[in-house]
């Protein structure tokens, strides 16, 4: 489009012609009708003429209303009916007025008939004043806003847009006001306006700055098709609107008042909101050096005067195409960040160069539970667990003064007051001109990861403390890791057995099958549990217990062996022990069982309570009883019942004093058999002392056979003592007779010869009652008749009983009593006995002529008689044996001293059978003192009864 | 029985050669009557017969033995006061202790002191009497 023809005008902006109004009125595009305070119509313009299919010389003066009837009941003429209050309104006010949209239907024959369609218009009604300040026209402009409508009714459905289009829509109407009522440019020229009206409302806005008036209004005609289109008349103005209106180019004069073309581009760069606006500059001549500093200063071009209405919307077309999709594409960026920047689900913030929190995204929230008020500035601080409180603080702040990274893991206190570990980091930005322009960052929630550290740490300290050797390989069985103890028990330390085999480990001992049967079982998935003999790094051999343990990964692939171990090597050697003592145990068991079996003797065994636990073979024979029949029962049942009550308290007497010893001691036990005989037995007992208390072992000896001995004997020595007897009771009876003169006096060698006879009958005597003493002692079967008598008297009877035999040997003998009793418990018959033959001795082995003194002395508990001859004293080689069986001074004793040699050794018996002892003295040459000492008993009434 | 003298004794021996040294013993030292039978049997005929004031009686014997011979003499009204005195070469005590406990007043061991025999007697005598 070309505006030459019909607003020239010269290039310096110099006086021009007046124009014909009325023609440039009627020619301007738009649709304008013009009435007078009457309403009659005074001026049309073609456009609308056009619009409303009238011809001008048909309306003009012609009343507006009878041209255009205002019906009021046709809705489709509701806007008429307000064009009549509109123009009151303005009438009255004297301002302009804008009426309601209309919607008409209209043909479009300029681009061919292509029917009707309908559009809608806005009328505005505005007054011409006249000198007096009255209204002396209205002029009705209507504008087809129909493309502007339809923009709204998609603003409504885009929703973001629709307060911007009416801001727009505002601004441009306030624009226009400005420039219709204000600019004295546009009452001069009424269709110079700011925006085209062809240019849709979201066409790039271009900003002329331009003094020259005709130069600016060409220029705003030139871009008003394709461009929005805003003037400012020097560059003090366009600075203003440019940072009000932010066009998307600018156009620039460079010769202006106040502030030029090159002063505007310096500012403008300057501002950071507009330091990207594309500047083109128009300039008169070529001065290169002022193009130079002008695209130094950052004009992106310059068009040099006069120029083309072609020229310059080709230069300016690019650039503003460029910068618009360099925004479309920073828009786009700007909104894919921000969508990323909220969907992430990582903390995501933003901080002014002073570390003020300027953004936050959802994620930073959640996370620290502050409100987007909260974290604005310096409040995000307070989510800072009070712990981490001073770290942070110093670390971020240090950040900011230096202006570096930031990064930390701190605890922040979620609204549960728990505390949630997350790492910080932030980077500082810069802008292209190396400035901090702020700090980005971001805040990861590491709680789950630090949890996971956490039981990690654990569980390594639990395995590394664990007191199992611990040892994991990888599935190839190459040992990636083993715990100390592993190291204490195989010798090895960590360092030597990674990378290696646990084959090292092996002793050799065990065959193949084994580490066969632990592969195939383990590489199948399973746990191996088993013993294995290893071998120490310094070549000693231990005992080991392991179970092996596969890992599986994510897919069920076995990853990892685990192994634990224990050194059993103590128990294995205390069980091979006890294995061995249970060996050793078992035939001990075994031999003692023979033993036991085979023994001759009935063995029982009582436990502590008097239960029968072991019977054997003999004592099954002895009783008549299986084991069977005993085992389990009370020991009382094997005796006669009559006893069993004594027999329970000298139990208790066992356990009390538990000593080897045999039962009823001197007296045969009657045990009970089977068929209700009563067996004579002895029982031994032997204590056990076990852990339950004393088992008690008991010896049988079956008594039948001895008792049947000793009657044997018995009847035996009976009888020989009987048969012995008798002839020698008629030997010394007749002999007795003879020496007693009883058949007269005999003569001398008669009676020699009857007195040799007599006194051999007598030693045979002797003989036969010294041999039945000796069986009757050695048998314990000596009964002794006790009874508590006056020693005194006892030994006085025996001095004197003796007397006959001492005179015989021409010993004197003498007796010592002490003057007070001695009484003594005893057999007087036997003690009796004893002194006989202590004397005897004595006056046999004394010399003729000597004396054998026989004294008794007490010494309180005890009374001791002695018995002293002068003889020749007993040999020394004699001394230990005087008190045995047949032991004389020499063998011709016997003849020459008429002894049997078994006197000392009755004598002693009878004495220690007394509870006394017997004793001697002897000096080789001064003669024997033999002497017996027995219990002193205190005289009772009936005392020698 | 009023208290008397030892007048009359019975030996009753088996054995000759001891019934003739107790006889000679008790008639020679003793001055006593002395009977003799040489059986059982017979001392229990010559008790009734020759009335002794005591019998000394010998206990092994064949057929008739002491302790049955006693039991005779006890069971016979004339003869069962007459106390008796057994002779015995069997001089184990318990022997000697089954003689005493048949009602005998002494029991002698063989062989004897044939010159203290008719002593003995008479003390055995003499405390009988005291007792009665």
């Amino acid at each position: 489009m070309s505006a030459n023809g019909r607003a020239p005008r010269s290039s310096d902006g110099g006086e021009l012609p007046a124009p014909d109004f009325r023609a440039l009125f009627e020619a301007s595009p738009g649709l304008t009708l013009v009435v007078d305070p009457d309403f009659r119509i005074v001026a049309v313009s073609d456009a609308f003429g056009r619009a409303t299919m009238t011809r001008r010389e048909q309306i003009l003066g012609r009343d507006l209303f009878e041209t255009f009837p205002d019906e009021a009941a046709d809705p489709e003429a509701n806007g008429v009916s307000n064009l009549r209050a509109s123009l009151l309104r303005v009438i009255q006010s004297r301002e302009a007025d804008v009426m309601a949209l209309q919607r008409h239907d209209v043909l479009r024959r300029e681009k061919g008939d292509r029917g009707g369609e309908v559009r809608t218009f806005r009328a505005v009604n505005s007054p011409v004043l006249g000198s007096d300040g009255a209204v002396r026209y209205i002029i009705h402009r209507v504008e087809d806003v129909t493309e502007l409508v339809h923009l709204e009714e998609r603003a409504i459905h885009q929703g973001k847009h629709h307060e911007a289009l009416h801001e727009r829509a505002a601004q441009r109407e306030a624009q226009l006001a400005r420039h219709t009522k204000d600019d004295p440019r546009a009452s001069r020229q009424g269709e110079s306006t700011p925006f085209s009206d062809a240019a849709p409302m979201d066409a790039p806005l271009v900003l002329v700055v331009e003094d020259d008036t005709d130069m600016s209004a060409f220029l705003a005609r030139a871009l008003g098709q394709s461009y929005r289109v805003a003037t400012a008349c020097d560059g003090t103005q366009g600075l203003k609107d440019a940072l009000e209106l932010r066009p998307d180019l600018v156009i620039s004069d460079v010769m202006m008042p106040l502030m030029t073309g090159d002063q505007l581009v310096a500012v403008l760069r300057r501002r950071r909101e507009m330091d990207d606006v594309p500047i083109v500059i128009l300039t008169v001549k070529a001065d290169e050096a002022l193009r130079v500093r002008l695209l130094e200063e950052g004009a992106q071009d310059y068009i040099t005067k006069p120029f083309s209405a072609e020229e310059l919307l080709a230069r300016i077309g690019g650039l503003v195409t460029r910068r618009r999709q360099a925004a479309d594409r920073l828009r786009e960026s700007e909104a894919r960040f921000r969508t990323l920047c909220e969907s992430v689900p990582i903390g995501v913030f933003l901080a002014d160069p002073g570390g003020r929190r300027l953004y936050a995204n959802p994620c930073w929230l959640r996370i620290t539970g502050l409100s987007t008020e909260k974290a604005r500035d310096e409040g995000w601080i307070r989510c800072v667990h009070k712990d981490d409180l001073e770290t942070v603080a110093r670390g971020w702040g240090e950040a900011i003064a230096r202006g570096g990274a930031w990064s930390q893991e701190l605890r922040v206190v979620a609204p549960t007051d728990e505390a949630v570990w997350v790492r910080a980091t932030s980077t500082q930005i810069t802008g292209a001109d190396g400035r901090v322009t702020g700090h980005v960052g971001v805040l990861e929630d590491i709680s789950g990861r630090r949890q996971a550290e956490a039981r990690l740490r654990l569980q390594a300290g639990a395995l590394e403390a664990a007191a199992n050797a611990i040892v994991i390989t990888d599935r190839a069985g190459t040992i990636i890791w083993v715990n100390p103890a592993m190291s204490a028990m195989s010798g090895y330390s960590a360092a030597e057995v990674i990378g290696r085999n646990p084959r090292i480990l092996k002793s050799g001992e065990q065959p193949p099958e084994v580490y066969a049967q632990l592969w195939k079982t383990i590489l199948e998935g399973r746990v191996w549990k088993g013993r294995l003999v290893n071998r120490r790094k310094d070549g000693s051999v231990y005992h080991e217990e392991m179970t092996v343990t596969p890992l599986v990964g994510e897919r069920g692939e076995i990853t990892h062996f685990v192994a634990i171990k224990e050194d059993v090597s103590q128990s294995v050697r205390t069980q091979e022990t006890l294995a061995k003592q249970e060996r050793r145990l078992a035939a001990s068991e075994r031999r003692f069982r023979a033993l036991l079996e085979n023994a001759t003797e009935g063995v029982l065994i009582v436990d502590h309570l008097g239960t029968i636990a072991v019977v054997n073979a003999a004592c099954e024979a002895l009783l008549g009883y299986t084991r069977d029949e005993l085992i389990g029962q009370r020991v009382d049942v094997l005796l006669p019942e009559m006893t069993r009550e004594r027999h329970g308290g000298l139990g208790q007497d066992f356990g009390a004093h538990p000593e080897g010893r045999r039962m009823r001691r001197n007296e045969i036990t009657l045990a009970h058999h089977r068929d209700g005989s009563q067996v004579p037995i002895t029982v031994t007992l032997s204590p056990a002392l076990t852990d339950e208390g004393t088992w008690v072992l008991c010896l049988l000896t079956d008594l039948r056979p001895q008792l049947q001995a000793d009657k044997a004997k018995r009847d035996f020595i009976s009888t020989v003592s009987h048969e012995l007897r008798t002839p020698l009771t008629s030997i010394r009876g007749s002999l007795g007779l003879l020496a007693a003169g009883a058949f007269g006096a005999l003569s001398a060698e008669a009676q020699s010869l009857v007195t040799i006879a007599s006194s051999n009958g007598d030693r045979l005597l002797r003989l036969i009652n010294d041999l039945l003493d000796i069986d009757r002692i050695e048998a314990g079967g000596v009964a002794f008749r006790v009874r508590s008598l006056e020693l005194g008297s006892l030994v006085a009877q025996a001095v004197t009983v003796s007397q006959g035999f001492a005179v015989q040997y021409g010993v004197a003998l003498s007796f010592t009593s002490p003057g007070c009793e001695a009484w003594v418990n005893g057999d007087p018959d036997r003690l009796l006995q004893v002194l006989a033959n202590l004397i005897s001795n004595a006056v046999k082995y004394s010399p003729r002529g000597e004396i054998v003194s026989v004294f008794l002395t007490s010494a309180g508990t005890t009374h001791r008689v002695g018995v002293s001859d002068r003889g020749r004293g007993i040999p020394v080689e004699l001394r230990g044996r005087i008190f045995e069986k047949f032991v004389q001074s020499d063998s011709s004793d016997a003849r020459q001293r008429g002894g049997t040699g078994l006197g000392l050794f009755i004598t002693k018996a009878i004495v220690e059978q007394h509870g006394g002892s017997i004793g001697f003295s002897s000096q080789p040459g001064a003669g024997t003192t033999f002497f017996f000492e027995l219990p002193a008993l205190r005289p009772s009434g009936d005392a020698g009864t | 029985m009023s208290s008397q003298r030892l007048e009359r004794v019975l030996v009753v021996e088996d054995d000759p050669d001891i019934q003739a040294i107790v006889c000679i013993s008790l008639r020679v030292f003793g001055r006593l009557i002395v009977g003799e039978a040489s059986s059982g049997e017979e001392a229990l005929e010559k008790a009734r017969t020759f009335a002794p004031d005591m019998i000394l009686l010998d206990v092994m014997m064949p057929g008739m033995d002491g302790p049955a011979t006693l039991r005779g003499l006890r069971g016979n009204p004339d003869t069962a006061g007459i106390p008796i005195i057994f002779l015995t070469a069997k001089a184990l005590p318990d022997e000697m202790d089954e003689l005493r406990q048949l009602g005998a007043l002494h029991v002698l061991v063989k062989p004897f002191d044939p010159l203290a025999l008719s002593e003995e007697l008479d003390s055995v005598w003499r405390r009988y009497q005291g007792e009665r």
